[in-house]
């Protein structure tokens, strides 16, 4: 079963919400065509953060864009207002599902391990600041003409500013972003109609990139640590140019349990896809390798940052002299003892408050005697009349836990998320039979024998023909 | 109603269609967020996109593996061309889309889907009429000479993707894409 309260939000939840929506109508019109409707919303929104530290840049910005006088640092105030909402909405969220859930004790200890001072305040280099500097400009343009009446003109003299900053390994969060958002806008902008435009994603997109334009991210001080790492599920993200693959699990060191992440991303091209995705991650043979035979790793003075993220070792963990694989264990019943509605719980990840927003929230949770109905949408029901959604809207084309498998599933493991006004589950793995269904699973094997001719290959002998030095 | 295991062969992608119709609007997503993919010969067209107004793309040569073609078709006009990299006409151009520019319209339908693709380009007429890259085809505009440079050195900057490297830091910005 699952907590009835989910079903619904709480009420400020819902206003704050209803605030992002109004503020976005400024993006799909344009700040240079804004009407006194928006104006209205920019003053409502100045009531909201007077008495915050934002409230005297958040004057400057509203009467400036007021008078139609036009600076970057007028919308970088306006993308740390909306940040600064959905990070609220965040809190809220996570809030109201661990105490739904029992957890608030052990995420609060967990706060205490990661206290903000631990993160370092990085300055930018030099050479960097005319790259930002041309990103805030840009993002200006796109605000002031709004999503509507977006043209190839505004958009297509960003490919040079992108190709320096997929050139800056320490650009790498702003590079992921910003060139997804750029494929998106030069793609969509012609064959989506006006009335439907993704408002809320793309203004989600642009003030994040905003947020990375204006400041380095912070960078998290990293510990080394050692401990017994059960992988319970993988998570793909990916856009034309880039995939990140997500690990969740549960890592033991002397004794103590906690939920990790880690992460592991490779730039790619379009027509890389399916399982060609996986050659793009020899790295990381020895995880996938633990993960198709659901054996432990043993990982040694591997890199943990105060977020509770793992962060692997360049080359693999095996040949790194990082990691091992260890003992065989049974993902669902790990998965039950930890993460069971009624279960005790582990201490958990942390997110920055640079970077909280409810697409972030990913509570881990274990499920197990729901029917699955399809009447309207894929939801998981319960005797007890309790009910939740499937995150249908996260399911990339690499899932291996289709409908048909959570259709026939008895339990499941995946993440609490938050999309679209609801609470959603998205299952990473799920019990067939007596089988584990996982994304990721067949990985090891597509890394093993490799097809002899593969987009990537083809692609990389071209490469090699072609971009030799001139 | 219990589950229809006759739909199961719909790929979750399908259900993101089962929203309100007013649930989407405030989603951190997008409707369809997987393209249907068929399967790309990638030997014969490397590199196929639909970018400002115009789908274009590079083109093996059948005969040298040194040369490649640049060839594209604008949208809503369906003007064409096709040259190497050198800015040497194609020499199949007769006023109509060579083998080059035939090859190009068959893969951007196999990487994007033939809606997007029609879509894209703005073709003109019955849209439901269209179902193969000979339907597209039939609708072209005139021969319209332009430098290949533009393109081809897009080419370029998508191989180079393949060379950059990406780092095992989180990325909490790629939540957004599926």
């Amino acid at each position: 079963m699952m907590p009835d309260s989910l079903a619904t939000l709480p009420a400020s939840t819902q206003t704050v919400l209803d605030l992002v929506d109004d503020l976005d109508q400024c993006f799909r019109v344009g700040f240079a065509n804004l009407e006194p409707s928006h104006h209205r919303t920019l003053s409502t929104l100045q009531r909201i953060v007077n008495g915050t530290p934002l409230q005297s840049a958040c004057e400057k910005a509203i009467a400036a864009l007021g008078e139609y006088e036009f600076s970057e640092s007028h919308f970088a105030v306006i993308a740390s207002l909306r940040a600064a909402l959905q990070g609220a909405v965040f809190d809220q969220l996570q809030y109201q599902v661990q105490s739904e859930l029992g957890r608030l004790t052990q995420s609060a200890t967990v706060k205490q391990l990661s206290p903000v001072a631990e993160m370092t305040q990085t300055n930018i280099p030099a050479h960097l600041q005319p790259l930002l500097e041309s990103i805030r400009q840009w993002l200006m343009e796109v605000a002031l003409v709004g999503f509507t009446r977006l043209e190839t003109s505004t958009l297509t003299p960003f490919t040079a500013t992108l190709e320096k900053l997929q050139a800056e390994p320490l650009l790498i969060r702003q590079s992921a972003l910003l060139t997804g958002l750029f494929n998106e806008l030069v793609s969509k902008r012609s064959t989506t109609d006006s009335n439907n435009l993704p408002l809320c994603r793309w203004v989600d997109l642009w003030t994040r990139a905003m947020i990375g334009a204006k400041s380095l991210l912070p960078l998290e001080t990293a510990k080394p640590v050692s401990g017994t790492l059960e992988l319970l599920g993988i998570d793909v993200r990916q856009h034309a140019n880039l995939v990140s693959l997500v690990a969740y699990g549960v890592l033991t060191v002397d004794g103590q349990p906690q939920f990790t992440r880690l992460t592991l991303s490779a730039y790619k091209v379009d027509a890389i896809q399916g399982d060609e995705i996986w050659l793009l991650f020899p790295q990381a043979t020895t995880l996938l390798n633990a993960f198709a035979q659901t054996k432990t790793l043993r990982l040694n003075e591997v890199l943990m940052l105060s977020t509770g993220d793992l962060m692997l070792p360049d080359a693999d963990l095996l040949l790194s002299g990082k990691g091992a694989i260890g003992l065989k264990y049974d993902l669902m019943k790990r998965a039950a003892e930890f993460f069971a509605v009624s279960a005790s719980g582990v201490a958990q990840c942390w997110m920055h408050p640079c970077d909280r927003h409810p697409v972030q929230l990913a509570e881990p949770i274990f499920l197990k005697g729901y029917t699955v109905h399809s009447t309207d949408a894929l939801t998981l029901h319960w005797a007890d009349s309790s009910a939740i959604p499937i995150a249908t809207e996260r399911s990339g084309s690499l899932s291996a836990v289709t409908v048909e498998a959570i259709a026939h599933s008895s339990q499941l493991f995946g993440l609490l998320r938050f999309d679209a006004g609801r609470w959603a589950v998205q299952p990473l793995a799920v019990t067939v039979g007596k089988k584990a269904i996982a994304t990721g699973q067949t990985a090891a094997k597509v890394l093993k024998s490799p097809p002899k001719t593969s987009t990537v290959g083809v692609l990389r002998e071209r490469a090699s023909r072609l971009l030799r030095p001139r | 109603m219990p589950f229809n295991s006759s739909a199961g062969i719909l790929s979750l992608a399908t259900w993101v269609g089962c929203y309100g119709a007013d649930g989407m609007t405030d989603s951190s997503f997008m409707l369809s967020a997987t393209a249907p993919s068929g399967k790309r010969d990638i030997k014969k067209v490397p590199f196929v996109e639909l970018f400002g107004d115009r789908l274009q793309g590079v083109v093996s040569s059948g005969s040298d593996i040194e040369r490649v073609y640049v060839s594209f078709f604008a949208a809503e006009s369906l003007d064409f061309y096709c040259s190497t990299n050198n800015n040497r006409s194609c020499g199949g151009l007769g006023g109509y889309p060579c083998k080059h520019l035939q090859s190009l319209l068959d893969e951007a339908i196999a990487q994007y889907g033939i809606d997007a693709v029609v879509q894209f380009l703005k073709v003109p007429g019955d849209i439901t009429q269209i179902q193969r890259t000979a339907d597209i085809i039939t609708r072209k505009g005139i021969v319209k000479k332009e430098p290949a440079g533009e393109v081809f050195s897009r080419f370029l900057n998508y191989l180079r993707y393949l060379e950059l490297t990406a780092s095992h830091r989180p990325i909490p910005e790629m939540s957004w894409f599926v």
